[in-house]
């Protein structure tokens, strides 16, 4: 499932609980305004993954050039 | 030939992003050790949803993500974890205000905060566990 996916899973919960009278109005307007939040929180953990395996590349890169 | 295959490799990268990935901060156990304090403090707070306890729960978990975030925020080449962590604080601080609003405050709403919290810390975790060494 992609991320848009997810998104739109979740977001269709969040509405089902609150036609269901599960959440207040500023209790919905808040919950989906924190999906907007995860949505950003991982692309910033995806950046920070991407990140970790260049340095590794790079510090391999580093040691074959000092073994040669 | 192992030279010139390092300069082939090297000249394909985008040169700013080769140059974050050098400079980048590196793994930080205390970084850590909150991240993973947040994710608990979610795995257990979102069992206090309903009950008066839930308060020192809401407490404890923007303590504990005011925390990280101020922590993370001085460390040099950390962007990507200020980000997460600035985002983290947003909605734990919602959390904590709605609480000490004037609005009554569902078990719903509470379960599927401190679940939305954990989910983050997880993904959080595993970036932060990830951080070169």
């Amino acid at each position: 499932m992609s991320n848009v996916d997810n998104f739109v899973t979740e977001a269709k919960a969040l509405e089902a609980e609150f036609t269901a009278g599960n959440l207040s109005a500023s209790e919905y307007k808040e919950l989906l305004k924190d999906l907007q939040s995860t949505k950003l929180i991982e692309v910033a953990a995806g950046d920070l993954a991407t990140l970790s395996r260049l340095n590794e590349m790079i510090d391999g890169l580093i040691a074959i050039a000092s073994a040669v | 030939m192992k030279k010139l295959l390092l300069v082939a490799l090297l000249a394909s990268l985008n040169g700013c992003v080769l140059l974050d990935a050098y400079r980048m901060a590196h793994f930080d156990n205390n970084e850590y050790m909150l991240i993973n304090g947040i994710r608990t403090q979610a795995s257990v707070g979102v069992a206090k949803c309903g009950s008066f306890d839930v308060v020192g729960a809401v407490d404890s978990i923007y303590f504990s993500s005011l925390e990280l975030k101020n922590y993370a925020a001085s460390i040099p080449h950390n962007e990507a974890t200020i980000k997460m962590t600035n985002e983290l604080a947003v909605i734990t601080k919602e959390l904590s205000d709605k609480y000490y609003g004037t609005e009554e405050v569902g078990a719903t709403y509470c379960k599927l905060k401190f679940n939305l919290i954990e989910k983050n810390a997880i993904t959080m975790q595993t970036a932060i566990g990830s951080k070169p060494r």
